[in-house]
């Protein structure tokens, strides 16, 4: 095994730089958007290292990255080495490394942060770096630290173990594209037959989908105008990430519809669509290849995630949403927005009004009467008060609630501020 | 040859009268506090200053039924449908702003939900006339929580729902169905 780790010293997309890296090796990794790893231990034959770090380097440049290249070889040892910037000598490497060897792939999110609590640590009895690390006695570190110390410990001292790490290989990400080419004869300057024609390639992604077992969740559609000079823009092109996926022409195309009449309506097409794609760019887990025959749950699945897209799209995505209760006391925060609905936490006080005025309206008493803007309230009897007092760990709050009836059959939910001023907060209505 | 069933002159007479007047049994969603049920495929408006306060017990009557709750600003309070027991797990709350005409057809042409509920909906004959040929075409119930009446004839069920010491007084101003 020989480990080439590319190190980006700066922000792009790492997939794309991968891609090309396949001229090299087909074992590719990703350490998330930090580190690419290739495995050239196969392919020494057709390229020396030396020519390898040559033409990456020249990529590199291609693709305007910076990155630092080192090798190794393992995949923890040539990721630690690209972070010190090539420094060879591993066991002058300080102890912060040791994140490099517990989980050089990144995958669980929780590893540094353990790693930093471990460092503080060994730091404070005194081991300092990877060399004072591997001197220290495992069966110490076990008893202390437990098994992931232990990992990182036999990864530094056992070249085979540090080789012997699963190698999660990256695909490259097929595309799913279908274009059609307009004929002569197909006229298209509007809405209605672009729409009509759009439905083939739509179609045909969805059935290449489903083949997969996959839904759309982002899509690109692109119109290939006729360029004449008075054309500013022949290539129109919209993104639609959608609210939930979509497995189904049918259901797709209203959305496509609602966006398409929006965007057209602000700025019209300026000549006649030769051609248009429509391109998968994002994927969701679907259905089993074949329609259930029995019951017609997916149906139902795709009617419910078809308008709930329709609603997203037109309305916006936080004005369409479950509702679940919270743990907390103050009315306008004991609930929470959701995407799905949730199961309901158990509710630890009394009666709560139907209607929630937000924000609060300032009230005025006048002897048994309430006035709020141009309205007025007798009141017949009250019932509270009801204190509500906490969240002092950020907005502190110190209510005094009163159900208040009045003469004309209303009931109101009121409450008393700590400064002593009157807020109407609901209605029993 | 297979032998066909006859039927008499007098059941055919009443089997084609029935599809004309749309004679056919309506389905219904039961209501403790309405003897004949709410009809599903129509339109019900409430009135009333416990208006709410029936539909939450309406909804809790008839658990696990998707219901769409649709207001031009919300001001409903879910904590309170939670105590109310209503399931908050199946209803979809949708602040609808200038676009509720276009949401209540958008929902009701879906046939996704038996039952919606919309808060102060001040419309015309027309367009009320078109939700309720929706509604029935979804076999769906729009529950229209309003001030007033709406003096509609295309509204299936007209309640008021007032308040009587503490509790909810019902009263049937209309049924059609």
């Amino acid at each position: 095994m020989r480990v080439v780790c590319i190190l980006f010293r700066d922000e792009g997309k790492n997939e794309n730089f991968a891609e090309s890296c396949y001229r090299f090796t087909p074992d590719i990794a990703l350490r998330g958007q930090e580190a690419i790893f290739l495995d050239i231990g196969k392919c020494q034959r057709l390229y020396s290292e030396a020519l390898v770090v040559s033409r990456l380097k020249a990529l590199l440049a291609r693709f305007g990255r910076k990155a630092t290249i080192a090798l190794a070889d393992d995949v923890p040892a040539a990721l630690a080495s690209a972070h010190s910037g090539g420094n060879s000598v591993r066991d002058q490497l300080p102890l912060a490394f040791l994140d490099d060897y517990l989980d050089p792939f990144a995958v669980d999110p929780e590893t540094k942060k353990n790693t930093a609590t471990i460092c503080e640590l060994l730091s404070a009895l005194g081991i300092r770096t990877l060399g004072d690390f591997r001197r220290v006695p495992v069966r110490g570190l076990v008893s202390r630290f437990g098994g992931t110390v232990e990992t990182a410990w036999l990864r530094l001292n056992n070249p085979q173990v540090a080789r012997s790490l699963p190698w999660p290989r990256w695909k490259v990400p097929e595309k799913i594209r279908e274009e059609r080419v307009f004929l002569e004869t197909e006229y298209c300057a509007n809405l209605e037959p672009l729409l009509f024609l759009l439905r083939d390639p739509l179609d045909r992604c969805m059935a290449r989908l489903r083949g997969r077992s996959l839904r759309a969740q982002t899509l690109r559609i692109q119109f290939e105008l006729e360029k004449h000079s008075f054309v500013r823009e022949p290539r129109r092109e919209w993104k639609l990430a959608l609210y939930a996926p979509q497995g189904t022409a049918a259901s797709l195309l209203p959305l496509i519809r609602e966006r398409l009449q929006a965007e057209l309506a602000r700025q019209p097409l300026e000549s006649l669509v030769l051609a248009l794609t429509v391109e998968v760019t994002e994927t969701a887990p679907g259905f089993s290849g074949q329609r259930n025959f029995f019951h017609e749950r997916e149906e139902k699945e795709e009617a419910w995630n078809g308008l709930m897209g329709r609603l997203a799209a037109k309305l916006g995505r936080e004005r369409v949403f479950h509702a679940r209760t919270t743990e907390r006391y103050l009315p306008e925060h004991s609930w929470a927005r959701t995407r799905a609905g949730a199961e309901e936490v158990p509710l630890p006080y009394g009666s709560r009004p139907l209607r929630l005025l937000t924000p609060a309206r300032a009230l005025h008493r006048v002897g048994r009467f309430l006035l709020e803007g141009g309205k007025r309230w007798r009141i017949t009897e009250v019932d509270g008060p009801e204190r509500i007092k906490g969240e002092w760990w950020s907005d502190p709050v110190e209510r005094d609630y009163y159900r208040i009836e009045t003469l004309g059959g209303e009931a109101l939910w009121i409450y008393r501020d700590s400064r002593g001023g009157l807020f109407l907060h609901g209605m029993f209505e | 040859m297979e032998s066909v069933e006859r039927i008499s002159i007098s059941d055919l007479r009443a089997l084609i009268g029935q599809t004309e007047t749309g004679e056919r049994k309506r389905e219904r969603f039961p209501s403790a506090r309405i003897p004949s049920g709410v009809p599903r495929g129509a339109l019900v408006e409430v009135t009333g200053s416990a208006r709410t306060e029936w539909a939450a017990a309406f909804l809790a009557e008839n658990g696990g039924v998707p219901v769409a709750w649709v207001e031009a600003q919300l001001s409903i309070f879910p904590t309170a449908l939670a105590e109310r027991r209503a399931g908050l797990e199946r209803i979809v709350f949708i602040e609808a702003g200038r676009e509720l005409d276009w949401t209540l057809l958008t929902l009701l042409r879906s046939q996704v939900f038996p039952v919606i509920v919309a808060s102060d909906i001040l419309r015309g004959e027309s367009e009320l006339r078109r939700y309720q040929l929706l509604a029935e075409k979804a076999n769906a119930t729009l529950l229209l929580l309003s001030e007033r009446f709406t003096p509609a004839w295309c509204i299936a069920l007209q309640i008021e729902a007032g308040r009587k010491a503490q509790a909810t007084e019902i009263r049937l101003r209309k049924q059609k169905i």
